[in-house]
């Protein structure tokens, strides 16, 4: 078995945390029925389902009526842009306007351009800062009269940096236009409280936070029908049909209970990893600039553009050292042209193949993140040598 | 099992040769890890390069999955556009007609499988090719033809040095096609080959002339058609566009067709004759690469193969004061290009040496 200390990919999945594989385990087996039948069996199963959505939208702070359970959270963020870009065309036969950031996951990104080619929206993109970062002035400035939806991305995926995300909902609010924010990663590693925080949709995922696979939700802050994507039963008040993932559903709300109770020595956990990281390559390796806000950014995220360095040859290199990263999507085209999120953050071609990301996590160890950045100093000084 | 053989990187395509390679050298006992270079490909054609499409890679990564090794995508499409793309543009717009994957290999492929091997302290690189390496006593590799003369890749190895060769195995050269297939089978590998076609991996459209003209058109300029007498006979669109021997697309009506004999980038002409014209008795070769041996200094007899797949002829060689490699034909014969790579085989199917075609004549 590899070393789990030298995985360093949390930001891609997590192991699954034993208590959540425990909680999970009776509705495998034992507690197999279905919640949508009537008898005993069924009964069991639907009170799991209810006792996890009722768990989860205390975390959230949200009543449990507002959480919809989906198959990931890509599939949260597909519902959500098709429901307010659908909504308006069924309504008025015209594209609505949709705003998002350059810099979405492209499980936002991708549906939104697949909406707007179809026809059914105008798509506009929010300019970022250097960091990756929205301001909100810009989107005052960008909503229109015909505005549908605002969907911005709340820690970033690739280059870590947080969003201003309670200054642009309050813009949105005041404009009254609905927005959603795709909170994977964020809802991950902080406390989100829908009660505070003035966002009408999130949309969170078990596996980011030592939950399973395969399960997701769809959560508002108050009671919004939402038109299904997905069609054939009236499981989650018809918005999404399909038998309820009853073991994956418990074990995301016992991963989310499990993150609150430890919320603040993980999030000091995965600061002082993530700091010594950033430290030790800054010091270490030359010709490097940190991708994303500095500070600002996901507590256990650190990512990096190296100069003159092929991401593709150092993740084989650092995989054969058993060290687990991640460099981003690298093919995205015929030819690879580096990473297009470094791109909209302003780097040249010097720098986007070389874009990696280092996620830290619950397995993370002083030592790990020591013999990592040595390892990682000598393969680049190696690759730089064989390029030139 | 036992992994004590030490670590190979193997190149792998997704397409069955490089898969059954990988295959046997696990069995055989070495720790493998398969490797694909993404290499570069023109844009705008929804195709990617045909030897690293993105659906090869997920393929191939289905089929290390499935024997149990890693597998890394490279990424060399840098070095692959400057070694070998440039090179190929520059070529024709001389009036040569290159042979892109024999610059690929020794400047790319072995270059970014090697470098590799050297971070993961890998001794080995492995491919699929159809060839056969032997050691003698002196540590020298010696390179042979594989033995199913249908598949034989020696002619595009041949062209490997001899510090390439000591690193690389290649595990198919004792099987035929059929013995690999049925490997695959067994092994429940995909059995598909990749298409062994003529198409160039990295045109968009697979049409090298189109390539050109879409790519470098302001460089290429069109002149004249002159038979042997210096006699204009008609005007051609550029030099690339032909290649010797051709006869289709001159469009000069004569009771006779014509054929291209050769181009002179000097004075933008193409030459065209009759058939028996085409005839070339005499082929000088420079990168010469005398694959296990120090340059022989007198005449050698040989079988040479001016063309991948061509029926070997039988030369005699001689080197030349300035290390290029003169080669005198027994038969004159009518298909040898400049640009194209020129291997001597020995009777015992070694490859001698191998060079890059820089001239042809036909000596009375």
């Amino acid at each position: 078995m590899p070393d789990i200390s030298k995985y360093f990919d949390y930001a891609a999945t997590t192991p699954v945390h034993p208590d959540v594989v425990n909680a999970m385990s009776p509705y495998f087996s034992e507690c197999f029925g279905n919640p949508s039948s009537a008898h005993r069996w069924g009964q069991d199963a639907f009170t799991a389902v209810e006792e996890a959505r009722e768990s989860l939208s205390k975390h959230f702070h949200t009543n449990p009526e507002n959480i919809c359970f989906t198959g990931s959270s890509t599939e949260s963020n597909n519902t959500v842009l098709n429901h307010f870009v659908m909504s308006y065309w069924n309504e008025n036969r015209k594209p609505g306007h949709l705003i998002i950031s350059p810099l979405e996951h492209s499980a936002v990104g991708q549906t939104a351009q697949h909406l707007h080619e179809a026809g059914f929206c105008v798509l506009d993109y929010l300019p970022v800062n250097h960091h990756g970062i929205v301001n909100p002035d810009d989107l005052s400035r960008m909503i229109r009269k015909d505005t549908v939806l605002v969907s911005v991305i709340y820690g970033n995926n690739e280059i870590g940096s947080v969003n201003p995300i309670p200054d642009l909902g309050n813009i949105c609010k005041t404009r009254n236009v609905p927005f959603h924010t795709d909170a994977t990663q964020f809802a991950a590693h902080q406390l989100v409280d829908l009660q505070k925080l003035p966002v009408d949709f999130i949309s969170i995922a078990a596996h980011k936070c030592y939950g399973p696979k395969g399960i997701g939700a769809l959560i508002s802050n108050s009671k919004i029908n939402i038109m299904p994507l997905i069609f054939g039963g009236r499981q989650e008040k018809a918005q999404r049909a399909g038998t309820h993932n009853v073991p994956y559903i418990v074990g995301m709300a016992k991963a989310y209970a499990l993150l609150e109770a430890e919320c603040d020595n993980r999030i000091h956990a995965e600061k002082r990893h993530r700091d010594r990281i950033f430290e030790q390559i800054s010091t270490k390796i030359p010709d490097v600039v940190i991708t994303g806000h500095p500070t600002n950014r996901l507590s256990n995220h650190t990512s990096f553009a190296f100069r003159n360095v092929d991401g593709l040859s150092l993740l084989a290199l650092l995989d054969q050292s058993g060290f687990a990263v991640s460099i981003g999507s690298a093919c995205r085209s015929t030819s690879i042209k580096g990473q297009q999120q470094l791109r909209n953050i302003g780097l040249d071609n010097e720098w986007t193949n070389g874009g990696l990301r280092i996620t830290v996590g619950a397995f993370t160890t002083d030592d790990a993140v020591d013999e990592l950045t040595e390892t990682l100093a000598r393969y680049i000084s190696f690759l730089r040598k064989n390029t030139r | 099992m036992s992994e004590s053989l030490g670590k190979v990187v193997v190149g792998m395509s997704g397409g069955v040769d490089s898969s059954v390679a990988a295959l046997l050298l696990k069995q055989q006992g070495y720790q493998v890890i398969g490797v694909m270079l993404k290499l570069w490909s023109e844009e705008g054609f929804g195709r990617d390069n045909q030897c690293c499409s993105l659906e090869s890679a997920q393929q191939a990564r289905i089929i290390a999955s499935k024997i149990g090794i890693p597998f890394y995508l490279l990424d060399a499409s840098n070095q692959f556009y400057n070694s070998v793309v440039k090179p190929f543009v520059d070529s024709y717009l001389c009036g040569q007609t290159p042979n892109p994957c024999s610059l690929c290999n020794p400047l790319v492929r072995w270059k970014m499988l090697l470098d590799y091997a050297d971070a993961i302290d890998a001794q080995f690189v492995s491919t699929g090719h159809y060839a056969r390496t032997s050691i003698d006593p002196d540590k020298r590799v010696h390179l042979f033809r594989g033995v199913d003369s249908q598949k034989d890749q020696s002619y595009i190895i041949s062209r490997l040095n001899q510090i390439q060769l000591q690193r690389s195995i290649f595990p198919l050269g004792i099987y035929t096609k059929l013995e690999i297939r049925k490997i695959a089978a067994e092994y429940e590998l995909p059995s598909a080959s990749k298409p062994d076609s003529q198409d160039i991996c990295f045109i968009g459209d697979g049409d090298y002339r189109n390539f050109l003209k879409r790519n470098y058109g302001s460089l290429i300029q069109s002149g004249n058609i002159v038979d042997q007498q210096h006699n204009i006979l008609g005007i051609h669109p550029g030099l690339p566009f032909f290649t010797i021997g051709q006869r289709k697309g001159l469009k000069i009506s004569a009771p006779e067709p014509y054929y291209v004999l050769s181009k002179n980038p000097e004075k933008n002409e193409v030459l065209v004759g009759k058939k028996n014209d085409l005839l070339i008795n005499q082929v000088l070769i420079d990168d010469v690469n005398w694959v296990s041996c120090m340059p022989i200094h007198k005449p050698i007899h040989a079988y040479a193969q001016f063309r991948y797949k061509a029926v070997p002829k039988l030369v005699s060689a001689e080197i030349q004061p300035d290390n290029r490699l003169k080669i005198g034909l027994e038969v004159a014969a009518n298909d040898i290009a400049c640009g194209q790579i020129a291997v001597l085989y020995n009777e015992d199917n070694e490859v001698i040496v191998s060079g890059r075609i820089i001239q042809t004549e036909n000596q009375l």
